[in-house]
């Protein structure tokens, strides 16, 4: 046994055996029943446009290591992440052209510039969301008739004034001719992949038990909204929808489980998460009344993850020391 | 306030017991390190040529934290060798040949050492050459001597302030639970018993503890603990070691006291509590009643092919003892302790020492290589850390030398336990950034002062 070719590393010698790439296989399979209701809801358009995302991040993000002479990174799943999200924050009715350009700026501008994973300071299938959102303002809200929803769309055609947007209708008198229970259960108007709080979820929570994603920013983001909202509704109920509504429409619920979340554009320390969802959460709502056409939630969150490096701040205070500063 | 909420730490499989204690005949040749421990190597008291028998001195430390080194071996001693230290040092060893004899010296034995004076019995242990186990692993003398220098004493360079021991907690389980040394001798303890009691009060009469607690797994069953424990109001005290690092003397310690001692800058007995392991008090039992020099080691051997409890003399190559374990084939990687904070070697061809517990092997498609991929900042690591640091934070810190951002990070306070490592996805080697970070800060303070 002399002589032979040892191994020498740092301790721990074991592992968990947890990697990056498991861990997005997982949030893309927490993602999946809420797709599928998408799909069931919005037919096969939404299906060739989440296949047009993913398809387009992947080849930009192929494209760019190319070109960068860089190790292609495709294989972390990452990019297959981005195309997903980013298309199933978009309605059912959107052009092709417009995921492709969102898909593309998501990689190009959202993700790459900041090196390898974890170097994002905000999610990158958010920036190519808001970037076509803000071009394309009239076509991004492109909504579809589900095929199982209590209310007809009044105006045929899609990119009508008239439309409803995201699903959150700012006007709560739209609110009367929804169930909450039709809400919750996804029988609404919205993004193909948020229709579905339930899904959305429970989605959420096998993240959380498989410790991919942790519960403080969720649960800070759902109490943010809904104290936001229940605030509002109780000063002016013409004005602000109630709090179930604002959390069963729009992205609330994936943007609390499924962009909240997020490993880099987010904080990770305990408290901080928390105040990060909580504050992200009532800006949410406010920028929901203050009338933003299209992506109130992505908005919040976005603007929270600029914020990101001042709630890593809130460290807790370590063994045996005496908390003594902030 | 934590908001975790989810335990820290991780979860670790416990092996299954291997049940007794297999004796490894003395070795024919023995090398002996005349560095055992962090301290700094004794001085040889023999010449070359010299016969020496079993529990001769063969090296002394005049003071300080190093060990005293007493033959293991009957036989000549031969030459003096280089020792190659995982850490990378070099240190000069003893060899003796062995006559076969396995000739033992006199024991002086003193039935009652408890009347003897503080002084005397600290004397005993440090010619005893016990040491104690830890983040440093020093001199048992020098450990409880620290405490017994004059109360109140305050060093104004910020280093060791030494403090009254008034609790000791004797661990009868390794905190990491793959390694199992200690459990085995505490389950074939039966007539150490005494020895045991004998022990903790010589050490309760060196310190001055004014209470002693066992801290056992609770998987352990020991009715001869808890009936001496009864009988003398020792606290018995269980913890799961399978959430690691529960274990370990800083966690023992706030579940003794239900204080947190501040775990920065390696100190050993903070609030007043003194963590031993039961091999080390057994050890001290000896050397105070029988002046019984440590010469002789359990060691917890794991491996693919073969696992066990051995008591083997020091000096013996560990080759030996991993083939008495029934390893045969080719390993691809030894680590001199457990896996979680042991330290790889390149070679078995090194021999027991008195700081090693165990020997964990690796086969060659067993190893885990580290791929320190950018930290993704998926936070996982800063869940686990049992010390509550944001050990990303810290590990980028140290990445990109910015070591006084890393210090006010508080990465003193790091007790390297590889929570932060052992659940990372990007397979960052999280404990090394934190020792070259207190390394690179140490020695840049000691340039300065
Ligand atoms: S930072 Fe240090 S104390 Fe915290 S988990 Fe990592 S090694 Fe353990
Ligand atoms: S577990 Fe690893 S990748 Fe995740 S935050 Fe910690 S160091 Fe970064």
């Amino acid at each position: 046994m002399t002589n032979q070719r040892l191994v020498v590393s740092i301790s721990p010698h074991i592992k968990n055996g947890r990697t990056v790439r498991r861990m997005i296989v997982t949030t893309i399979a927490a993602l999946a029943p809420a797709a599928l209701w998408g799909f069931y809801q919005f037919g096969l358009d939404a299906l060739a446009l989440v296949a047009v995302g993913i398809t387009a991040a992947c080849a930009t993000e192929a494209l760019i290591t190319r070109l960068a002479k860089k190790r292609s990174s495709l294989g972390d799943g990452h990019a297959v992440l981005t195309g997903l999200v980013l298309a199933l924050l978009v309605p059912a009715g959107v052009p092709f052209w417009l995921v492709i350009v969102g898909a593309v700026m998501a990689i190009l501008v959202g993700k790459m510039p900041f090196g390898p994973l974890g170097g994002a300071p905000i999610y990158p299938a958010l920036v190519g969301l808001l970037i076509v959102a803000t071009s394309w303002p009239t076509e991004i809200r492109s909504y579809v008739q589900p095929t199982t929803a209590p209310v007809e769309l009044k105006v045929e055609g899609a990119a009508d004034a008239e439309t409803p947007r995201d699903a959150v209708f700012i006007d709560p008198s739209d609110e009367a001719e929804y169930k909450t229970a039709d809400l919750f259960l996804g029988k609404q108007v919205g993004p193909i992949g948020a229709i579905s709080p339930l899904l959305l979820l429970l989605g959420g929570l096998f993240l959380i038990l498989r410790r991919v994603a942790r519960w403080q920013a969720p649960l800070g983001f759902l109490l943010g909204m809904g104290l936001a909202a229940g605030i509002g509704h109780a000063l002016d109920p013409s004005g602000c929808a109630s709090a179930s509504f604002h959390l069963f429409t729009g992205s609330a619920m994936f943007g609390a489980f499924f962009l909240c979340t997020d490993w880099s554009s987010t904080p990770v320390t305990p408290w901080g998460m928390f105040l990060f969802g909580l504050i992200g959460g009532g800006l949410a709502v406010l920028l929901r009344i203050a009338g933003l056409p299209y992506g109130a939630v992505p908005w919040a969150i976005v603007i929270m993850s600029l914020a990101t490096p001042i709630f890593d701040r809130i460290t807790p205070t370590p063994f045996g020391k005496v908390a003594s500063h902030a | 306030m934590d908001i975790s909420f989810f335990r820290r730490g991780i979860k670790l499989s416990r092996r299954a017991r291997p049940g007794k204690i297999e004796q490894i005949p003395p070795p024919g040749r023995a090398v002996l390190s005349l560095q055992q421990g962090s301290g700094p190597p004794a001085e040889p008291s023999i010449e070359i040529g010299e016969t020496v028998i079993v529990g001769q001195t063969l090296a002394q430390c005049a003071s300080g934290s190093g060990a005293d080194l007493h033959a293991s071996i009957s036989g000549e001693v031969t030459a003096f060798e280089d020792l190659h230290f995982p850490n990378g040092t070099t240190v000069k060893a003893l060899v003796i040949e062995g006559d076969g004899k396995d000739t033992w010296a006199e024991p002086e034995r003193d039935d009652k050492p408890l009347i003897a004076s503080p002084g005397e019995l600290l004397e005993r242990i440090r010619r005893g050459g016990v040491i104690r186990q830890g983040s440093e692993t020093k001199s048992l003398a020098e450990v409880i001597g620290e405490a017994m220098s004059p109360r109140g004493y305050l060093s104004s360079t910020g280093s060791t302030v030494a403090k009254p021991v008034r609790h000791i907690a004797v661990r009868f389980a390794d905190q990491d639970p793959h390694l199992d040394a200690l459990a085995a001798m505490t389950e074939t303890i039966g007539d150490k018993t005494a020895d045991l009691d004998l022990g903790v009060k010589v050490l309760a009469s060196i310190t001055g503890a004014e209470q002693i607690h066992f801290v056992l797994d609770n998987k352990q069953e020991t009715p001869g603990l808890d009936k001496l424990a009864d009988d003398n109001d020792y606290a018995v005290l269980r913890l799961d070691a399978t959430n690691y690092p529960d274990l370990s003397s800083p966690m023992v310690a706030r579940a003794v006291s239900g204080k947190e001692p501040d775990t920065a800058f390696k100190r050993v007995h903070e609030n007043g509590i003194l963590v031993l392991d039961v091999d080390t008090v057994l050890e001290t039992a000896l050397a105070a009643r029988d002046r019984r020099p440590v010469v002789s080691k359990l060691i917890s051997v794991n491996g693919p092919e073969g696992a066990g409890v051995f008591e083997a003399r020091l000096g013996t190559p560990l080759a030996d003892i991993v083939s008495a374990a029934g390893q045969k084939k080719e390993i691809g990687k030894v680590v001199l302790g457990g896996p979680m904070k042991g330290i790889a070697h390149h070679t078995l061809e090194f021999p027991l020492t008195k700081e090693i517990s165990g020997i964990t092997l690796f086969g060659r498609d067993q190893i885990d290589m580290a791929v320190n991929d950018p930290c993704v900042g998926c936070g996982l690591c800063s869940m686990v850390c049992p010390i509550r640091l944001t050990p990303g934070m810290l590990s980028r810190y140290c990445e990109f030398s910015s070591w006084d951002l890393a210090q006010e990070a508080h990465l003193f306070s790091c007790i390297e336990c590889g929570c932060c490592a052992y659940v990372c996805p990007a397979g960052r080697s999280m404990v090394q950034f934190m020792v070259q970070g207190k390394s690179e800060l140490l020695s840049t303070r000691r340039s300065e002062s």
